[in-house]
This record gives C-alpha cells, sequence and structure tokens, in this order.
C-alpha cells in the first residue's frame, strides 16, 4: 500500500554567535536593508504621500431667487440702449427709466425624490416696445450650494449667463449645467462657510455693488466658484412687435467630482499601503539570503536545532 | 523596430532546428523553392520567377535597408519573357494609348525597368506580396512551411526572403446572386442608414386616427389640402403656413408675421382674410377623397361671428385676423362631424415694417358631448394637480384660474394676465397710473389691478374640483393693509405688492403622489403716499410662491439620509454586488465570492 504525505511541518533552527560577530553585523545589516530601501522605493516612485483625492456628490442647490437683468437694446433705440430690472428693490431704485419689470417664472425639480433638486427651470418674459430690440443679455442667477459628504461646504454662488447677437432676438434658450469650479481642494472635515456670502450685496443701495464687473470681480476672487456651462446658448430671431423677449433656461445641477485634501489617517492609510505590499517582496528575497548565509556558514554560527531545546515541536494553537 | 524583432526572432526559429531534416512544405507554386540553395542561383530560374510578376519584398529595417526588389535580373538574351510586367488588369492604365505617370504596369510606356524612370508605382500596378527578408549569410537551411526565396538586393547582397501569410491576399470568392426576389432582402440585411426619399403616397385609410392630418377641399378649385394650423418655424419663429393639424390633437401655436409693405399685403395676403380659414369643406374620413363630388363625405366649415374682409382705410388695415379658432367634433370612426371657426380681428397700422402676431387654437371634442361639462373648463389634475397646470381659484361661485400682472411694451399694466401656474414660482410687475381720486377709491382699484378683478376666495385643494362642491375647496387667508395712515392725515396708504403663498403637499402612494394644496395666503405689501400728490405712477409688483411641505415617510431602511454622515457606505461592495443580483437573476458570482471568503475565514479559524 503507498503511503502518501498527509502532513508536514518546518522544523525550526537557530543559530548562535556573539553581539559584536559577523554574523550580528550581517543580521543588523540584512535587517536594514530588509526595511529602509521599501521606503525609499516607495517614496521616490511618487505618490507615496496622497496629498489631494477626489470624491463625488450631487451637491444640494436651490435657487435663491435672485434675478438681475440687463437686457441691451438696439442702438436706433434714442433711449439709452438698455432695459434693467432685479429682484433688489435697490437696483430698481437706480434704473429709472431703464427699469422694465418682466414676468419671471421659475421650478426646481427634483426628478428622482432624493431630496435633492436635479433642475431648474427658469422663463423670463421681458415686455418690449415695438421700436425696441433686443442685441444681448446679461443674466445673473444666484444659487445656494452646498455639500456634505466631506466637509460641510456651504457657498453662495451664481450662474452668469451672457449672450448677444447682431441680430435682434425673441428668445434665448440655454441648457447647461451649473458646475462647481475649485481653484483649491476643500478640507475633509468640519464646516466651510467662507463663501457663505450673498454674491450680490442686496442691502446696499450704492450702484457700483450692482455694477456687473464689480460683482464679477468679487466673485471671481473667490476660489471655489460656479459656473453655467453652456457650449452654445441658442439666439431666435424674429419677434413680433407685441411679443415680449423671452430667456428659456433650463440650468441642471449634475453630480460633481470634488477635490480635497485627505486627512492624517487616510494619508497614512495609503502610505502603509504601498509600503508594505514593496516591503512583502524585500522581506522574501532577505528571508532566502539569511537562510542561504546561515545554512552554508558564509558567517560562522552555532548552528541549535530546536529539537534539541525539548519539545520536537511547537503546537500553534489559535 | 517592433518589427526586426519579429523577424530576428523567425530567423532564430528557421536557425535552430538545424538537424531536422526540412519537411516537405506544401507550397503553392511549384517555381518557389521550399529548400534554400545557398549556391549562386540561376539567372533563368529567378527570371523565371520573376516574370510571374514584380515581386515587391518589404525590406526587413535593420536586416536590409534596400528591397530587394531592384533585382529583377534582365535577361537580354532570353526573348521569350515578357520585358514588361505582367499583371492581368492594370488598374492605373486609364489612358489607352498613353503612358500613365507612375504606372508600372502600363504597356504604352514600353518600359523596360519602370521604376528607373519613375519615382515610385503606384499602387496596384505591381504585384503584391508580402516578403520578409534577412541577410542570406545567416541561414544555412530553411524548414519553413511557407515559401521563400533568395533575392539580389541593389547593393550585390543576398537576401533570403520568406513570403509571410497575409490576409490581403486573400480574394473575395462568394459572390451574391442578385435578382427582384432577394434584392430588398439584401439591401436591408446589409445596408444601414442611408439617404430615402420620403415621397410616398399612401392609399387613403377608411378613418382618421390620432394624429393624423386631417384632409379639407376646396370645391372652388377642387383641390384637397390639409387642415392647417401654422405654427412658428425656425429660429424666426416665422409662420410655416403648411403645418398640419392633427386628428384629435387639440392644439395652440402662436407665430409671427412679417410685412414689408402692409399696404399692398392687407387686402392680397390670404393669412389675413378670414375668409381663407373657411372656404373649404372637410373630409369627414379620409376615404372621401375618392369621391369628391359626394358631399356626404364632407363637412362645411360654419362661422360662429362674422368676419369681414380686411380694409385698408387710410393708414390702417381693419379686420386683420390675429386669431382662429376651430371647434372640431368627431364621432369616432365615423370622423369629423362639424366645424365651426370663430375668429379675432384686430387693426394694424400701415408702417414699413408691421409685424402680427397670430393665435391658432384647435380644439377637439366629442360629437353631442355634454355642453355642460365642457364648460366648466379643463382639469388641473386628476385628481392631483399637474405641475405647470393653473391653479384654481373661486371668486364669487364662478371657477378661474389665478392670475399675475403683467405688463405692456411699454411698462404699464397689461389688460391680460398670466396664468399661475402650478409649481412655478412668478413675479412679475407693471406700472400703474393713477388717477386723482380720493383714497379709498384709489385703494379700491389698486386692489382690484392686483387682484385682477374680485379677489379669489377660495382655491382649489386637487385639480379637478367641482364648484359646487364646496369641500373641494379651501378659503384664501388673505388681510388687506391696514388703512390708517401713520403719521400723517393726508398721506393714503396703498398696496404696492401681492405675495400669493401656496402650501401644498403630496399625497397619497409614494410612487403615485398627487399633490393638493393646503392653504393659500395673499399677502398685501402697502406704501403710504402723498394724498395731495399730481397724478403718478406707482409700480406694483405681484409674486407666487409655492412651497412644499410634504413630510417624507421614513426612507426604508438602509438608505441613508441626505444629511448623514454616518458610513452607511462601508459594505458597499457587497451592496453593489448584491443589488446587482437582484436586477439580474441567475448571477452567482457575488455569492460565490461570499462563500469563498467565508471558507477563507474559517481555513484562518483552523490554522
Amino acid at each position: 500500500m503507498a503511503l502518501h504525505e498527509l502532513f508536514s511541518h518546518p522544523v525550526e533552527r537557530g543559530y548562535r554567535a556573539g553581539l559584536c560577530s559577523k554574523a550580528a553585523l550581517f543580521l543588523l545589516l540584512a535587517t536594514a536593508l530588509t526595511y529602509i530601501p521599501p521606503l525609499l522605493v516607495a517614496f521616490r516612485s511618487h505618490g507615496f504621500w496622497l496629498k489631494r483625492s477626489s470624491y463625488e456628490e450631487q451637491p444640494t442647490v436651490r435657487f435663491q431667487h435672485q434675478v438681475l437683468l440687463v437686457a441691451l437694446l438696439g442702438p436706433e433705440h434714442a433711449h439709452g440702449g438698455f432695459l434693467a430690472w432685479s429682484t433688489f428693490p435697490a437696483f430698481n431704485r437706480l434704473q429709472g427709466d431703464h427699469l422694465r419689470v418682466p414676468l419671471v417664472s421659475t421650478r426646481e425639480e427634483d426628478r428622482n425624490q432624493d431630496g435633492k433638486m436635479d433642475v431648474l427651470h427658469f422663463k423670463l418674459e421681458l415686455p418690449l416696445r415695438s421700436t425696441e430690440h433686443v442685441l444681448g443679455v446679461q443674466l445673473i442667477l444666484t444659487f445656494s450650494y452646498q455639500l456634505h459628504r466631506m466637509s460641510t461646504f456651504m457657498m453662495q454662488s451664481m450662474a452668469f449667463l451672457q449672450a448677444s447677437f447682431a441680430v435682434p432676438g425673441s428668445q434665448l434658450y440655454v441648457n447647461g449645467d451649473l458646475r462647481l469650479q475649485q481653484r483649491q481642494p476643500l478640507s475633509y472635515r468640519g464646516l466651510d462657510v467662507r463663501y457663505n456670502v450673498s454674491v450680490i450685496n442686496s442691502s446696499s443701495p450704492f450702484a457700483r455693488d450692482y455694477d456687473l464687473t464689480h460683482i464679477v470681480a468679487a466673485y471671481q476672487e473667490r476660489n471655489v466658484t460656479t459656473i453655467l456651462t453652456n457650449p452654445n446658448p441658442i439666439w431666435l430671431v424674429g419677434r413680433a412687435a407685441e411679443a415680449p423677449f423671452v430667456i428659456n433656461a433650463v440650468i441642471r445641477y449634475p453630480v460633481e467630482v470634488i477635490s480635497y485634501l485627505p486627512g492624517f489617517w487616510e494619508m497614512i492609510k495609503f502610505a502603509w499601503v504601498q509600503y508594505v505590499s514593496i516591503l512583502l517582496i524585500f522581506l522574501w528575497v532577505f528571508e532566502r539570503i539569511k537562510r542561504f548565509v546561515f545554512q552554508n556558514q558564509v558567517v560562522t554560527t552555532v548552528p541549535v536545532t530546536a529539537g534539541s531545546q525539548g519539545e520536537p515541536y511547537k503546537e500553534h494553537l489559535s | 523596430m517592433f518589427a526586426s524583432l519579429l523577424s530576428l526572432l523567425q530567423v532564430l526559429f528557421l536557425m535552430i532546428p538545424e538537424g531536422v531534416q526540412p519537411q516537405p512544405s506544401p507550397s503553392p507554386s511549384g517555381a518557389v523553392p521550399t529548400h534554400l540553395n545557398v549556391g549562386p542561383r540561376t539567372q533563368g530560374g529567378t527570371l523565371q520567377s520573376s516574370s510571374e510578376g514584380t515581386e515587391t519584398p518589404w525590406a526587413v529595417p535593420g536586416t536590409s535597408t534596400v528591397g530587394p526588389n531592384v533585382v529583377t535580373p534582365s535577361a537580354p538574351g532570353n526573348g521569350t519573357v515578357d520585358v514588361f510586367p505582367v499583371l492581368p488588369i492594370c488598374v492605373c492604365d486609364l489612358t489607352p494609348g498613353t503612358c500613365d505617370i507612375n504606372c508600372c504596369c502600363d504597356k504604352d510606356c514600353y518600359l523596360l525597368h519602370p521604376r528607373t524612370v519613375f519615382s515610385f508605382c503606384l499602387p496596384g500596378s505591381v504585384r503584391s506580396s508580402s516578403w520578409v527578408c534577412v541577410d542570406n549569410s545567416l541561414i544555412f537551411r530553411s524548414n519553413s512551411p511557407f515559401p521563400s526565396r533568395v533575392f539580389m538586393d541593389s547593393n550585390g547582397i543576398k537576401q533570403f526572403c520568406v513570403h509571410v501569410n497575409n490576409s490581403k491576399l486573400n480574394y473575395f470568392q462568394k459572390l451574391q446572386k442578385v435578382n427582384a426576389t432577394n434584392f430588398q432582402a439584401l439591401a436591408t440585411e446589409f445596408g444601414g442608414e442611408s439617404f430615402t426619399s420620403t415621397f410616398q403616397t399612401p392609399s387613403p385609410p377608411p378613418f382618421y386616427r390620432a394624429g393624423d392630418p386631417i384632409l379639407t377641399y376646396f370645391p372652388k378649385w377642387s383641390i384637397i389640402s390639409l387642415l392647417r394650423q401654422p405654427a412658428g418655424v425656425g429660429a424666426g419663429g416665422l409662420c410655416a403656413e403648411s403645418n398640419p393639424a392633427g386628428f384629435l390633437e387639440s392644439e395652440s401655436t402662436t407665430c409671427a408675421r412679417f410685412f414689408e409693405n402692409l399696404t399692398d399685403s392687407c387686402t392680397l395676403e390670404p393669412a389675413l382674410n378670414a375668409a381663407s380659414y373657411y372656404n373649404f369643406t372637410v373630409l369627414k374620413v379620409p376615404r372621401g377623397v375618392s369621391d369628391l363630388q359626394n358631399t356626404k363625405f364632407q363637412v362645411p366649415v360654419t362661422l360662429v361671428s362674422q368676419a369681414g374682409p380686411p380694409l385698408l382705410a387710410g393708414n390702417t388695415c381693419q379686420n386683420v385676423v390675429s386669431k382662429v379658432v376651430y371647434e372640431i367634433e368627431t364621432n369616432g370612426t365615423f370622423g369629423i362631424q362639424k366645424v365651426s371657426v370663430s375668429f379675432e380681428q384686430t387693426n394694424l397700422t400701415v408702417k414699413p415694417s408691421t409685424s402680427l402676431q397670430q393665435h391658432f387654437i384647435i380644439r377637439f371634442r366629442a360629437f353631442q358631448q355634454n355642453t355642460a361639462a365642457a364648460l366648466s373648463g379643463p382639469r388641473s389634475g386628476n385628481p392631483g394637480y399637474i405641475v405647470g397646470k393653473p391653479l384654481l381659484a373661486l371668486s364669487g361661485g364662478i371657477k378661474h384660474s389665478m392670475t399675475l400682472l403683467q405688463s405692456q411694451g411699454d411698462g404699464t399694466c397689461s389688460v391680460k394676465r398670466h396664468e399661475v401656474q402650478f409649481g412655478v414660482n412668478a413675479i412679475s410687475g407693471c406700472k400703474l397710473r393713477l388717477e386723482r381720486v380720493d383714497c379709498s377709491r384709489l385703494q379700491q382699484k389698486i386692489y382690484q389691478t392686483l387682484d385682477g378683478g374680485p379677489r379669489p376666495e377660495h382655491v382649489a385643494i386637487f385639480g379637478n374640483a367641482d364648484p359646487a362642491q364646496k369641500e373641494e375647496w379651501t378659503r384664501i387667508l388673505s388681510r388687506n393693509c391696514n388703512v390708517s395712515a401713520r403719521h400723517c392725515t393726508s398721506c393714503c396708504v396703498i398696496p404696492v405688492s401681492l405675495e400669493i403663498q401656496i402650501l401644498w403637499a403630496y399625497i397619497g402612494l409614494q410612487s403615485n403622489p398627487q399633490a393638493h394644496v393646503l392653504r393659500t395666503r395673499f399677502l398685501y405689501q402697502c406704501q403710504s403716499m402723498q394724498d395731495s400728490q399730481q397724478e403718478t405712477e406707482v409700480s406694483l409688483t405681484t409674486v407666487v410662491t409655492f412651497v412644499d411641505v410634504t413630510q417624507k415617510p421614513e426612507p426604508p431602511r438602509g438608505q441613508p439620509r441626505v444629511d448623514w454622515k454616518l458610513p452607511f457606505d462601508f459594505f458597499f461592495p457587497f451592496k453593489v454586488a448584491f443589488s446587482r443580483v437582484d436586477s439580474q437573476k441567475g448571477s452567482v458570482s457575488p455569492i460565490l465570492t461570499l462563500c469563498l471568503l467565508l471558507l477563507g475565514v474559517l481555513n484562518l479559524e483552523t490554522k
């Protein structure tokens, strides 16, 4: 009857030598070479410390129902070229004859019923005299923008829309995304309300606070902003005399990839993963080298079998 | 580089089995030697093979820089060999009787060695074959199964070349037989999308189906046409005259017309003339096309109100059609039973360039429908409100939709008002010129302007509310401003803005929620003004705000809320894997993974 190997276990073997012997020096050297080079390899191959990371989140965006509209009129209009309106009373007061109150209707829609708004339908009908022709439009809509997953980030942001054409228009159609623009990463935790200030200072009575260049300049100073990405606004022409100029906008709030600064433990975790995976190779290689050196007595040692120390083998209990 | 490595490998492969006997290779042509002849080749033999066509072996970079194709040794004494490279079809010989440049197979060129004259040979003018070459001295014996041969390159170095398998050298073999029966089948099987001519003349169906164009007949000219509903088209929004109306599709369209010279167009332009909208008969069913003399299949268009033709009186063009409303009664497959039309007309002043906006409305209803029910107006939802439908209000027992102010082109208040749409927040405003009347009259007038007539008292809870059922309506909370002027006695407190706040919520099944209005509030904001002032303008604002106060039920277990920061994605891969199992039955991989994982854990335990 043939015999099969049913079970096996390694036999431990000790090698003895003095602390100041060649063998001890070799061991010290081998240990150092095992543990330090993986660290250097991991570090020099870049990306050892995770300095930036990113995550996905759909922001909680709400339209703040603040609108600032400037409609640029054709040159034949003797009245000085523009009509304006906003939801800010002070701005409206400043406009005088240029004020023209439009009909604005908005609707925010939560398509997947997850509690976060997904899209804003915005429609503005600006009544015009038959002699007035709109050649360009500047429109600011403001939003409150919040992120929750990593750090709680709150800001008040805006979507700025500017479109102009050489031909008098009847309608402007825009269908775009409200995208987050980051100039610097967010924090991984905590509350961030740096930019939770209104884009347009609605309490100010001064004209310069409603100046578009001033508003845009102050807004662009921020490191985190939102922009309206609409590759091509559609400008429709051919307005009947009594018809209003219509701005039709569909603004979506898409899922954003947000970059953030990883926290301490996240950094350590990724470094550890890299280090250990390289270390395993070094451990295996140096184990082989050490075994070769000691088995073949390259350095002088006194071999001691584990069996001579009493127990034939140690049972590993778990 | 890669190619040269490949060829080196090939060389190695050829060199290694030196001791092995050369195997007989299945060479397709007998002229190609399978066994490498290291000794000098007879000129005739090479010529023999070259007479099959000019071979163009591609030289392997690194091993041989110049292709050995230059070596087509001439045999001055051998007259039997055709000096022209023989190709059965010379694809580049396009001008008969003339030598085509760079066409190496053109017999009109009478060139012994076309390459000496031409800078290159056009593709297709030389026989294509793929040769991979190495220096001949590297090869001792070839046992490659592929045909091989030795060439001499321009430097006089012998090159050993192997003819490699190349799928490009295959022929198109299978030819389809096409006849009348399988033509269409082949065209559909192999054809993709292509341009098609859409001109089709189908036979008229026995009756109209929803969306079918409605046929009309002009008895005066015996012309069949379609019932038209002009609609704005393109960037200009100009009226597209021939836009057909769809059967049973009640629709309303608006479009603009521009007139360069209204003096002429006023009377000549048919679009401005009411008569052109009813001087035809409508076919009850499309089948009526076959028998146009039979009036049984035709319905005349009846006029609800008299509409005169356009009239040029001085500087105005009178009786211009601005709105056309068709009312069509239908009766199932019996088709159209009655068509009536009504007009709205306006006057246009003649200017160099005049524009006009026209409205076209087509309404369908069932024949002999209960007119009382039809009078009550359309629902805004059944039962729950639909977003975008008008918000229903009740004032004095009459149902109407709630409205907001609207301004005219010059910013003053318009008689036309904007309908409040359910779920759509809106703001509007206009300027109102005040006459000098006493304060209470003034207030009354402004309140009326803000409210749009008598103030609505109730608002419908659901979109299908019946004015007769009082419990289906909820009272609007409203309060006028404090009338008493505060500081001055000569002041008049007038309202300047109205905010309509509507609290609404979803009710019913979460999968089929129905929106209903909980309560509505009218909020007026007032301003005091000097009573003694002259005629002034006051700017009025109306705002409507919809607030969703739906209390969402607790989300099902395991679904996180928006504001949670708990590590709810801890078991993310498992969740994803198992949710995928749910969606596509029969996938066992996640279960298998889990089992393996469990097994692994158990193994660790027992070690």
